[in-house]
């Protein structure tokens, strides 16, 4: 199974890890990493390392990351050089999709679910509802 | 040998095919390799995705409609059936 590493600024990473285990439930090889607003960067990709390590199993890891540009991505890219698979804009239903397919499956394939789900997920209600 | 199959089940879960219930499905079914789809009143849904699965609504009660396609179509059916008409999860 691939493990979940999910980086953001502030709490948003505790929260998208809560909301999802309470819409499926707990997930293993699964960590968030908020980043304060002071948190220094080299720290931040230590932390970011020593999660990866910690979920990635025998099948790798994908770290989510919550904006481009932002600090957390930035500490994530060092690692992106160095081979590991780093996406950025994650959301509530890329994360869901992301934690119930990620047995069975590369990295690659993973990625690509990760990118249509984040996008299917945004749905106008209001004209699917009412055609307006 | 690749065949499709299609059983209907009536779902068993008290809380429907939501939330956990759904996590676990498209799970197992993520293990095989044929596509697999349910449908309810004429909508289809993906059963390898969870968003999907959640837009389908089900019911505890609901006749759904369960598709397997590909080699190992019929272990599928026959495990997906068991965890759609069970009680509890």
């Amino acid at each position: 199974m691939i493990g979940i590493v999910l980086v953001t600024h502030g709490t948003l990473a505790d929260a998208l890890k809560n909301a999802a285990e309470t819409i499926i439930g707990p997930q293993e090889q699964f960590l968030a990493i908020g980043m304060g607003p002071a948190d220094d960067l080299t720290i931040l990709h230590g932390e970011i390392e020593a999660a990866v390590s910690a979920v990635e199993k025998n099948d790798g890891a994908l770290i989510l990351v919550d904006l481009m540009g932002g600090s957390p991505a930035k500490a994530s890219s060092h690692l992106a050089f160095s081979g590991a698979q780093v996406i950025c804009g994650v959301n509530l239903p890329m994360l869901l999709e992301v934690l119930v397919q990620r047995e069975g499956v590369t990295i690659q394939e993973l990625t690509a679910i990760a990118m249509q789900a984040a996008k299917e997920g945004v749905i106008n209600l209001t004209r699917q509802l009412t055609g307006k | 040998m690749e065949h499709a199959m299609e059983r209907t089940v009536i779902l068993g879960n008290k809380a429907g095919l939501h939330a956990r219930p759904a996590a676990i499905f498209v799970q197992q079914a993520q293990r095989f390799q044929c596509q697999i789809t349910l449908s309810k009143n004429g909508k289809t849904v993906n059963g390898k995705s969870i968003l999907s699965l959640l837009t389908l609504g089900a019911e505890q009660g609901d006749q759904i409609m369960l598709t397997a396609d590909g080699a190992d179509a019929e272990a599928a059916i026959d495990r997906l059936t068991l965890l759609l008409e069970a009680e509890a999860e």
